[in-house]
């Protein structure tokens, strides 16, 4: 009879991080999954990491998760997005080997204490009175746990289009998971459909590149990991490929809008919603009829170099369209393709059923994340799965479960976007949903969270110590730079105002010039007065700090306002129906979020301050 | 806006009392009072003081009472000020309080903190939520009806024109591998320019009180000989205008004063509106227009036998009154049944002013509309004003940065801008800005 601590259904981008985060707890965790060898599989994108979702992978990695680590491990590509657009929305970008990738992250898996490998199909959860208790095999066998995660991707009810074939599938090759939502449609879990798609994959051989734009890595080849970015470990470097750029053209588009009707996204074949800003070309030559190109990158797949993803060219269009169109594109005259691209229609839960700790509202100890949350992206993927795993660990420790707030982290934005708001299509992160966009920033995730991770085990002592390393620098930089005072008569001055166009009026520190925005690190450097430091490797982020102070101190203040009102507790106990003066759309919308405090409850859509200010009265009134 | 703030707010009616009260309420009072008051006040004492602005200058003959918190309506300190119910004065004075100290209340906001600080022991939540409800929604009335037709439409302009640059700037930043529009520092200029542009006219305009009518203006138009007049005698209950049966008899627009549920409000009669050489007629019709433009109503009256016809759609949309409501009058020569209906946004009325068939109907739903009788009114325009000025202050920063090309605090001030105008309307920023964002763009790959 085997018994583990937390048991993880799934071997994705989610239940790695799951698993192995709760691995490093000291608990005993098996991980199931149809096969060893899909795990770390990336079902579409070769890529970590870009706008938003860089974000996301850099505070599972501030956590001492794996993605970052893993991808910097397996670069071929490394860019940075945003450079010229300032630190709050500067961006990493990681084109990677998807089988250096995938063997890695099974290397890490299977070399790590506590964490058991375990190959087949779960069939069935087992309740006990309610209780969970593990789970059932195909093959009948049972796993007996404390606390079991979901992470199943889109293998639930997994369904593949391309043209008028469609089958069953988890992803392409691999058989979808039909049984387990029986469990979940019996106990009442609301379960929707959503779809995604994938572009087809060409032969690189077959490709004529001389015609073609080269994109290769930043020169100062970025790094996703703190560990390699700021706490100076290098990553094993493999060999770079580049990408390279090519357009569609109106022959293109004549023949995929020609065959419109073959595409089971416009035949009603699939009438389940897709993700607005990861459209099928189909999709882009129906609503923007008017561009007579669109972009597509080249992205190497493997080290191999075997095989070509065209990103931007998703579709579901039969195979030998999917040719012809793409015969058309320049440098893709010959070209051949080696997996046709397909959609894919899986089964996803209304995320508004989980805590913000993913803990489901129906049953205690069972968690979800990822792709079945509602979310698309492997990165989303792996910031749900880190929590998750992070609160199994914790239900069966017996310790406070946790997540962070919007101000805390992306993944505090997005768990509150997904459990407040639910979705109606895939959920991808973008930093305009964080309205704390210049604190949560690429360059202190691990400030903001690592310490708190280490609270919870799942950071180790080395890992904190880097850390610590880094605060003691930048502080210890920043102080010295406050302290080297510059006089508006002097030298210095006088090279500032030609320079810079800058006119001291006062005296002031070499750290407050950082404030100006054209004003860098390296251009103090050359000055007279700078002086020696050990630091200057640090030397940005002390700038960075500098350059958003104000803006930050400001955010602090207006959070520290609504800080009453936003975490006004609402007891569990409430009855909105017995709320007078509320409408029958408010008490729906707040019974089935059953939000947690007045902040939460402000933002479900439709809650306006005259709602919360009711709810405030009757809170106090009835002092619950 | 925290709970911590000193709130204030006017809390009579305007234009309505010769005397004007200002309340104010919370940990502020006291410098308040030293620095318009100039001097200590005793507790529950009405002294006669001269209100003073920040310049020194002398505002107002006021009374002024301290409360001593916990001995007060909220039970916070409180101030009450006592003025000529002079409404430009009364603005001035709470434009200087609220500049330092104070912010502008919530609608029923005194309420929830008299209740919060258990000052207000009603036995009922629900008269408590009644009356913060009512508030809400007679507040955004208030924002509807206070200010000329115009005004709304002005603030809808300026945040599409807002959420247009920010849906630009967030593609620009989310999508930096896509075919975005590059933004480059001079268009993003150029359109910050004109944001700055637009907010600092429509401050002027609500500074001089221009688009504020205190009480509601309801023009009555239509055709020759539908029965303009016989609709405005009605309401007025007497025969205030000539009523005859030849065209053009009403030349000059006539303005009647009337109270509806104890709220005043005027009704402007005017000419019927048709093509025509004549120039006495066309003078009456230029008053006409005049009228209409001032209104923050328009009842569009229609001859129930002759019907509503492409004329009328016509002269409709000439004048750009397309928030009309058509009465259809003579119903007593149709038979048709008195009623109110909407139908493709627009609301129909059938009556008889004449026999006072279905004017019940018309005469409630005027009433529901005209200004309510409370502390929202007065202090509806302040709070746009500074809803407007906080947006201004945040474009003049925007423009500041795109200069030094920070674009992420560009996004920022934006961001906090659009917040602001969006304050005034109500909305939700987040959702919209995404879907522009996608439905402008062509972005993903």
């Amino acid at each position: 009879m085997k018994k583990y601590d937390v048991i993880v259904i799934g071997g994705g981008h989610a239940g790695c991080e799951a698993a192995h985060a709760a691995a490093r707890t000291n608990i005993s965790v098996a991980l199931i999954t149809m096969k060893h060898d899909s795990i770390g599989q990336m079902s579409c994108n070769p890529a970590i990491g870009g706008i938003g979702k860089s974000h996301l992978a850099k505070e599972v990695d501030a956590l001492d998760g794996l993605i970052c680590k893993i991808a910097d491990h397996s670069a071929l590509q490394r860019r940075k997005l945003n450079a010229s657009k300032g630190p709050a929305v500067q961006a990493t970008r990681i084109q990677t080997c998807r089988d250096t990738y995938k063997l890695k992250m099974q290397q890490t898996i299977d070399s790590q204490p506590n964490l058991f490998v375990v190959e087949g199909m779960v069939s069935n959860i087992i309740l006990d009175n309610d209780a969970l208790k593990g789970v059932v095999m195909s093959d009948g066998s049972k796993i007996f746990g404390k606390t079991v995660v979901l992470t199943t991707g889109t293998f639930l009810g997994g369904k593949i289009h391309i043209g008028d074939k469609s089958f069953s599938a988890g992803r392409l090759g691999d058989k979808a998971s039909m049984e387990l939502e029986g469990f979940f449609k019996k106990n009442d879990f609301s379960i929707g459909r959503l779809k995604t798609g994938t572009p087809p994959r060409i032969l690189k051989s077959s490709i004529d590149y001389s015609m073609l734009v080269e994109q290769g890595s930043d020169e100062a080849r970025p790094c996703l990991s703190y560990m390699h970015d700021h706490y100076g470990q290098i990553p094993k470097a493999i060999s770079e490929i580049s990408c390279h750029i090519t357009y569609t053209n109106s022959n293109t588009h004549k023949i995929i809008k020609d065959s419109q009707s073959l595409s089971p996204l416009y035949n009603g074949v699939i009438d389940s919603i897709g993700p607005r800003y990861c459209p099928s070309i189909e999709d882009k030559v129906e609503r923007f009829y008017d561009k007579d190109s669109h972009q597509v990158f080249l992205e190497p797949e493997t080290l191999a170099d075997k095989e070509i993803y065209p990103n931007g060219l998703s579709t579901c269009l039969p195979e030998d369209v999917q040719l012809s169109f793409l015969r058309t594109i320049k440098g893709l005259e010959n070209c051949k393709i080696t997996q046709p691209g397909y959609a894919i229609e899986y089964s996803y839960f209304d995320p508004r059923g989980l805590t913000k700790y993913l803990e489901t509202k129906k049953i205690k100890n069972l968690f979800f994340a990822g792709q079945i949350n509602g979310t698309t992206g492997y990165e989303e993927a792996a910031a749900q799965g880190i929590i998750a795993g992070i609160n199994a660990s914790c239900s069966v420790r017996n310790i406070d479960m946790w997540c962070p707030n919007r101000d805390q982290a992306y993944i505090g934005v997005m768990i509150d976007d997904l459990v407040t708001l639910g979705v109606n299509e895939p959920y991808r992160m973008f930093t305009s949903r964080a309205e704390h966009r210049l604190r949560l920033r690429e360059d202190n995730a691990d400030q903001r969270l690592t310490a708190t991770g280490y609270d919870l085990g799942v950071v180790s002592t080395e890992r904190l110590s880097f850390l610590q390393n880094k605060v003691e620098k930048i502080k210890a930089e920043s102080k010295r730079l406050g302290e080297i005072k510059i006089l508006p008569a002097s030298k210095v001055s006088s090279i500032l105002e030609k320079k810079f166009n800058l006119k001291l009026k006062n005296t002031q520190s070499m750290r407050s010039l950082l404030k100006m925005s054209d004003i860098r690190y390296k251009d103090i450097q050359g000055l007279e007065s700078f002086g020696d430091t050990m630091n200057s490797d640090i030397g940005h982020l002390v700038a960075i700090q500098e350059r958003y102070e104000g803006y930050l101190k400001r955010q602090d203040q207006e959070i520290s306002n609504s800080l009453k009102t936003q975490n006004t507790k609402i007891p569990s106990q409430i009855i909105y129906n017995e709320i007078k003066g509320l409408s029958n759309e408010a008490r729906e919308k707040l019974s089935e979020v059953m939000p947690d405090t007045l902040g939460q409850a402000s933002r479900i859509s439709g809650i306006t301050p005259a709602i919360i200010s009711l709810l405030r009265i009757y809170i106090k009134k009835h002092s619950l | 806006m925290s709970d911590k703030d000193t709130i204030a707010a006017i809390s009579t009616a305007h234009g309505k009392s010769a005397i004007g009260v200002i309340r104010v309420s919370g940990q502020n009072v006291q410098s308040i009072i030293n620095e318009f008051v100039g001097r200590k006040l005793k507790p529950r004492f009405a002294t006669n003081v001269e209100i003073r602005d920040k310049k020194n200058i002398s505002i107002d003959d006021v009374i002024v009472i301290y409360f001593k918190a916990p001995s007060s309506y909220t039970g916070e300190d409180m101030l009450e000020i006592q003025s000529h119910g002079n409404p430009i004065t009364m603005d001035f004075i709470l434009e200087n309080i609220c500049s330092s100290h104070a912010r502008i209340s919530r609608p029923g906001e005194f309420t929830e903190r008299a209740f919060l600080n258990n000052k207000i022991d009603l036995v009922q939540a629900e008269a408590i939520a009644d009356l913060i409800n009512a508030s809400h929604i007679s507040a955004s009335k208030a924002a509807m009806i206070t200010l000329q037709g115009n005004f709304s439409k002005k603030i809808e302009s300026l945040i599409n024109d807002v959420l247009m640059l920010r849906a630009k700037i967030e593609a620009c930043i989310n999508f930096p591998e896509d075919d975005t529009p590059e933004t480059s520092v001079k268009n993003n200029s150029d359109a910050i320019n004109l944001l700055i542009s637009s907010v600092s006219k429509l401050i002027t305009s609500v500074n001089n009180g221009i688009v504020v009518n205190k009480k509601p203006v309801i023009t009555i138009v239509g055709k020759p000989n539908v029965g303009k007049s016989s609709l405005a005698n009605f309401l007025l209950g007497e025969q205030g205008s000539i009523v005859s049966s030849i065209p053009g008899t009403t030349r000059d627009a006539l303005h009647h004063e009337v109270v509806l549920a104890k709220n005043n409000i005027t009704i402007i009669d005017t000419a019927g509106l048709r093509d025509t050489s004549d120039s006495i007629e066309l003078q009456g019709i230029e008053i006409t227009k005049k009228s209409i433009s001032s209104a923050n109503m328009v009842l569009y009256i229609v001859d129930d036998s002759v019907g509503f016809d492409e004329e009328d759609k016509r002269l409709i949309a000439e004048n750009g009154i397309d928030g009309c409501w058509v009465i259809n009058n003579k119903i007593d020569i149709t038979g048709a049944k008195p009623n109110v209906t909407a139908k493709d946004g627009k609301i129909f009325f059938n009556v008889s002013s004449l026999h006072g068939l279905g004017m019940d109907n018309l005469k409630n739903k005027l009433s529901e509309n005209s200004i309510p009788d409370d502390e929202t009114t007065g202090t509806a325009r302040s709070r746009h004003l500074e809803h407007l000025s906080s947006s201004l202050d945040n474009f003049l920063v925007a423009l500041d940065c795109n200069n030094n090309q920070q674009l992420e605090l560009v996004a920022e001030e934006l961001r906090l801008a659009h917040v602001s105008l969006v304050a005034i309307m109500g909305g939700d920023v987040n959702e919209d800005l995404l879907d522009k964002v996608f439905s402008d763009f062509c972005i993903g790959k």
